[in-house]
């Protein structure tokens, strides 16, 4: 695994912001690279400094040290498309559905020949093809966590960031949603970065779960889930290797914190 | 973080919007009967009150209107009305670009800010007759310082409202911009300016309200023709049911142009809001 293959290389990142005049150390030494195509979960607890990967990565934070590179090319300036899930939808609430969608394409700018088709074909992926002249508040939170989603993967990025997006559902709905996530991956295969503290949920998602400590945020073991897809949520294999997940994390978070 | 948190960043959004400080419509479609009864009774009261003053104090309803049809008849009232809507209009229009632009800009640029958002304040708190009184002195009794005075008297608290719009734009919608790479003016027309909006509707209300009356105070000032010179006119030659008639036909206009704002143009900018029972 050279550096110049990955799709995503990050090398060094240290992060701190002050806190009362005294720098605060969120990221420390972070080393990773991942490949195209892979499922990749972040498992840690809150306050370790996941979140702010995304942020620096998706552009949002440009407050740090170290390298990034997006097939070998710097961070900055790249031409690569991205998608952001949030912990919540944000959806523009004065848009309906379908203009949500065409929201983004536009600001990926996809010709506006294809907004119409693409907009179709996602909404039926997740299951919500009747709602495309809706307003956000008519939609239930599954629902709108469904067309964020779409709008995600819409513009076909290279590379997806979800920070917890399906933390704020019931159990149900989150289920279901990682199922429409999987399958969905499955059939373009992006490369995936996803945030969780739900070590279940990284099991049963990711290719390789990095799992991180705070104070200051460190990887501190990165482990393969070997499970074949598509993936049983509720299969004994699935459980056992959750077991090992959780036994590691509780050494690694346990440490310092309970 | 939970579902309802979702439902509270849409609902923050409304409400923030709902929030704006904006005259309440007084829901004057619909005519219900309630309405009806109010608006005779002002009448009564009004004419009632005529009766006890007397008509060379407070000319009846009838006195006026009658009054003022005669006016008409004689050709002078529509060229006045005329001439005062046009300044208010280019005054309304203008103090609104204006005041929306220095708003953008406090709110925006922090540069802009520090240097310029105490010249608002004191902006606002210079009473309109200085501003009509200066600047008559300054430029002349000319239409171009009818239009500023207007202006100055009404543009700092445009500015200040929408100023408190973008203090308030919702930062995880801008980071969703910021995300998917939005160009700028993307971001603006729909990110931006919908978050705008209410503000803008209110200060557009407001901004109105104060401009019209602001004009025919400057006409009284310092132009000779218009409702307001009339009305001073006819206050001259001590002839109330005169002033009351110009005054009358003017504030029945002024209201019908914040009724068409009221109920055609604001349903249609906030047509995704939830429908409040």
């Amino acid at each position: 695994m050279t550096s110049t293959n990955s799709k995503i290389s990050i090398k060094h990142l240290h992060k701190s912001f002050q806190v009362g005049g005294t720098a605060k150390k969120v990221l420390s030494n972070i080393n990773i690279d991942i490949q195209s195509g892979e499922f990749i979960c972040f498992l840690g607890p809150s306050g370790c400094g996941k979140s702010t990967i995304l942020n620096i990565l998706s552009g949002l934070d440009n407050d740090y040290e170290g390298d990034i590179l997006i097939d070998g090319k710097p961070l900055k300036g790249g031409d690569y498309h991205m998608s952001y899930l949030f912990q919540e939808p944000r959806l523009l609430p004065w848009l309906t559905v379908e203009k949500n969608i065409h929201f983004a394409l536009d600001a990926n700018r996809v010709p506006s020949s294809e907004w119409e088709e693409r907009t179709e074909r996602y909404l039926e992926m997740v299951n919500l093809p009747h709602v495309r002249k809706h307003y956000i508040h008519q939609l239930s939170g599954g629902m709108q966590h469904r067309v964020a989603i779409a709008r995600a993967f819409a513009v076909k990025p290279d590379i997806l960031l979800m920070d917890e997006p399906f933390s704020a559902l019931d159990e149900l709905t989150a289920r279901s949603l990682r199922q429409s996530l999987l399958k969905m991956w499955q059939e373009d295969r992006k490369t995936v970065l996803f945030v969780t503290h739900n070590s279940m949920e990284a099991t049963y998602l990711a290719d390789r779960i990095f799992m991180m400590k705070a104070n200051p945020g460190e990887i501190e073991e990165t482990k393969e889930i070997r499970l074949e897809r598509p993936r049983d949520y509720d299969s004994e294999e699935l459980f056992q290797e959750n077991r090992a997940v959780v036994t590691r994390f509780l050494e690694i978070i346990g440490r310092d914190a309970v | 973080m939970n579902v309802k948190q979702d439902a509270m960043v849409s609902q923050v959004i409304t409400s923030k919007a709902m929030a704006a400080p904006k005259k309440q419509s007084f829901g004057w479609v619909g005519g219900s009967a309630n309405k009806l009864i109010s608006l005779v009774l002002l009448v009564a009261v009004w004419w009632l009150l005529s009766l006890y003053l007397g008509e060379h104090v407070l000319p009846s309803p009838l006195l006026t209107v009658e009054t003022l049809l005669k006016d008409i008849q004689k050709g002078n009232v529509f060229n006045h009305l005329g001439i005062t809507l046009s300044r208010v209009f280019l005054a309304f229009f203008l103090t609104m670009i204006v005041g929306i632009t220095l708003g953008c800009l406090l709110g925006l640029s922090k540069r802009f800010r520090s240097f310029f958002s105490f010249w608002v304040v004191i902006g606002i708190s210079i009473p309109a007759l200085v501003y009509i009184v200066v600047i008559f002195l300054w430029l002349g009794l000319s239409e171009a310082s009818a239009i500023i005075a207007t202006m100055m008297t009404t543009v700092f608290t445009i500015t200040m409202n929408i100023w408190e719009g973008v203090k308030s734009l919702d930062k995880k919608l801008l980071e969703l911009g910021t995300v998917l790479r939005a160009r700028r003016s993307l971001v603006i027309r729909r990110i931006v300016l919908p978050q705008l909006y209410p503000y803008m509707m209110a200060s557009a209300r407001f901004g109105l309200g104060l401009t019209w009356k602001m004009v025919i105070f400057v006409e009284l000032m310092g132009r000779s023709n218009g409702i307001g010179y009339m009305i001073n006119y006819w206050y001259q030659m001590y002839n109330m049911s005169h002033v009351l008639g110009y005054a009358f036909i003017f504030i029945v206009v002024m209201l019908i142009i914040e009724i068409i704002l009221n109920v055609v143009i604001e349903p249609k900018l906030f047509a995704w809001r939830p429908k409040k029972a």
